[in-house]
């Protein structure tokens, strides 16, 4: 499959314990993710599903194991062009928005798109058309405090997609709303998804959701391994 | 979304931090402006008013720059007296081509009134070499006895001169008392940029014409007798006289009227040639004389010379008002950045790279430092403008606060100062750690 959006092999991520050992948060042999597809990674809390994402965003360097994005390698390159990397093909979710409270909904959707290396559309174009997409044409100028959580939602996933990423990664997304609510966003997210032909990773401990995604992929219970003096 | 208007926003986000260290930066930038400007506009128009005369005669009592300061600039007092001799040799010596006679003392509303000669109209020029007497709305005054005037430009304007205007003078700058005689204005200058703005010219026969003047010089006629016949008594006596007695040798072969015996403040010399200055001015030079001859321009040259350290220490001080409000955004911008890890997070998160954080930061600094700096500028000006009336009242000095070359100076050099100022905050911003930033911590 050349046309994997999202290809991993053997990612594993350690990080430091205070007592001098060091903690398995990522164990993943493999996990490959079509364009257009939707996959659910499900965890409990702690399994390290933030830190997935954030390794196949490349917000965080891998120490073993390969990512792809796109079928460009993203593990092993440096800090700047993981940036660039992520600011072209991917779209972040993020379970507590991360909104910009200084900026309008627009200006915020726009920001998704405003470190792309290579773009094709005006941003401002863009950042409205996903605005309406999302039902929000007529909250553009608002900020951020102006709007319900559930309108942040919408805006938070509009900048996830209004670049027409490859890939878009959401990290628990439904946490902070209710389950009509949740089940709202995960239809807006799936539908969005599909018509952008974007592969979709969404990270969950929420049985809930996983019935909406055809595959379902769970997270190995990370390891504390001792101090090897 | 471009880098720029993240920075804007970021700056409009904290608007009391903004706005006191862009005032800080504009009141340094002000005080710069001000003390740079003043100190060029006193400089030229020291220097171009200094070109008017080649040499001036004045009496040996007063200083060299006293006597440049009161004939040319029209501040202070003469410092003494010269004999009219000195006035009518120099006018008929061959390589002069204009002397001029200066009689001062006298005051309308507060502006100096000049007893001169219609020659100071064809010596004298504003700064485009045009004479004064070719500016004027109306005529110059006659030479000779008649009661007319011509008034400078910001002179008419405070003291409500026009032509046709008569007008009394007095005696001494404030609380004089009034002469009884009466001028009128046949002519205003207009405005020239020099220190004639600022002075009432009327012929100098006038002014020996002055009733009061004419006691002063009847008095001072009865005086001398009596000092000439005290000295007669002591060289009797075999007493040697101190060097500093000089005010009668000159007067001989003259009839004793009242110019004989007040004398005048000054006689402002120009050459046919500034070749002849030296010379000229040589010959002046013998310890026992009466008169000294002084170069304007090299006393201006020498004051500025003095000034100039004093003027360069304020500056100095300005700069370093700049420089401590620079150093405050410094320190401001760099305490923000531990606040805004997570919007420098989600930057990153969107893609933006580490340099892209840096150019934010750096960025807001710059907007910081030259937003004040235009505020600066135009608060510099402004002050500049507002108080150049009195700037030219009290000194003479005309303050051209127009923006110019120098403004762009300033902005060039504080554009560079902002990106100096943002380095550090940008430095630490772009160190912040991304994962761990994403989520609301504290
Ligand atoms: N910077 C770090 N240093 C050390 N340990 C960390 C760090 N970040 C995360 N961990 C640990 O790694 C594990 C996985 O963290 P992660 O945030 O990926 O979990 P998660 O699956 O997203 O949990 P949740 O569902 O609660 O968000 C946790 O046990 C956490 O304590
Ligand atoms: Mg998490």
């Amino acid at each position: 499959m050349a046309d994997a959006a999202l290809r991993i092999q053997n990612l594993k991520k350690w990080y430091p314990d205070p007592d001098g050992g060091r903690f398995l948060a990522v164990d993943l042999p493999a996990l490959e993710v079509a364009s257009g597809e939707s996959v659910v990674v499900r965890g409990e809390s702690g399994s390290g599903k933030t830190t997935l994402l954030n390794l196949i965003a490349g917000i965080l360097p891998a120490d073993e194991g390969t990512v792809e994005i796109a079928g460009m390698a993203m593990t092993g390159l440096s800090e700047v062009k993981r940036d660039r990397l992520r600011a072209q093909h991917i779209g972040y979710l993020f379970q507590t928005f991360n909104l910009l409270p200084g900026l309008t909904a627009v200006e915020n959707v726009q920001l998704g798109m405003a470190f792309r290396p290579r773009r094709d559309e005006s941003p401002k174009t863009a950042a409205e058309a996903a605005l309406q997409r999302v039902g929000l044409a007529d909250r553009m100028r608002h900020r951020p405090a102006q709007l319900s959580v559930g309108q942040q939602q919408r805006v938070a996933i509009a900048r996830a997609l209004a670049g027409h990423p490859s890939l878009v990664l959401a990290d628990e997304p439904t946490s902070n709303l209710d389950s009509k609510r949740a089940d709202q966003c995960m239809a807006l997210l799936t539908e969005f998804a599909a018509e952008s032909n974007a592969a979709l990773l969404v990270v969950t401990h929420d049985e809930r959701l996983i019935e909406r995604f055809e595959r379902c992929e769970t997270l190995r219970a990370p390891k504390h391994e001792e101090a090897t003096a | 979304m471009s880098i720029f208007k993240l920075a804007w926003r970021s700056v409009k986000q904290r608007p009391l931090a903004s706005i006191l260290t862009m005032i800080s930066v504009a009141l340094g930038v002000a005080l710069t402006i001000a003390i740079v400007s003043l100190r060029d506009s006193a400089h030229r128009s020291y220097h171009e008013t200094s070109r008017g005369y080649d040499a001036i005669l004045g009496p040996t009592h007063g200083s060299p720059l006293q006597i440049v300061l009161n004939t040319m600039f029209h501040v202070g007092d003469a410092g003494g007296t010269l004999p009219w001799a000195t006035y009518e040799r120099a006018k008929n010596d061959k390589r002069v081509k204009y002397a001029v006679p200066y009689a001062v003392g006298d005051y309308f509303r507060g502006k100096p009134v000049v007893g001169t000669s219609t020659a100071m109209f064809e010596a004298l020029m504003d700064p485009e070499n045009v004479p004064l007497g070719k500016n004027i709305n109306g005529v110059v005054f006659r030479d000779g006895v008649h009661f007319e005037a011509v008034a400078g430009s910001i002179a008419a304007a405070e003291t409500g001169l026009r032509r046709g205007v008569k007008f009394k003078v007095t005696h001494g700058p404030e609380g004089g008392w009034e002469h009884g005689e009466e001028w009128t204005v046949v002519g205003i200058l207009r405005p020239t940029g020099t220190p004639a703005d600022r002075a009432i010219f009327i012929p100098i026969e006038t002014f020996y014409e002055v009733g009061d003047h004419k006691t002063a010089g009847d008095q001072r006629k009865k005086r001398r007798e009596e000092r000439e016949a005290e000295e007669e008594r002591e060289r009797e006596h075999g007493h040697e006289h101190g060097a500093d007695t000089h005010t009668h040798e000159d007067d001989h072969g003259h009839e004793h009227g009242t110019k004989e015996e007040l004398g005048l403040s000054a006689v402002g010399i120009r050459l046919k040639s500034p070749i002849l200055r030296l010379a000229y001015v040589a010959e002046f030079k013998s310890d026992r004389a009466t008169v000294q001859a002084v170069m304007p321009a090299d006393q201006v040259r020498q004051l500025f010379e003095v000034v100039g350290s004093v003027d360069r220490f304020f500056e100095l001080t300005a700069w370093l008002i700049v420089l401590v409000a620079g150093i405050g955004i410094l320190v401001s911008l760099y305490n923000t950045i531990q606040g805004r890890r997570r919007e420098i997070a989600i930057l990153r998160a969107m893609g933006a790279t580490p340099r892209h954080v840096f150019a934010v930061i750096v960025l807001e600094s710059v907007i910081l430092v030259v937003l004040g700096g235009l505020f600066g500028l135009v608060l510099g000006h402004a002050g500049l403008a507002m108080s150049a009336p009195y700037l030219v009242e009290r000194f003479g000095v005309l303050v051209r606060s127009g923006f110019g070359t120098l403004d762009l100076q300033v902005m060039g050099a504080l554009a560079v100062f902002g990106l100096v100022v943002g380095l550090l905050p940008a430095w630490r911003g772009l160190r912040t750690p991304v994962a761990e930033n994403l989520h609301p911590t504290e």
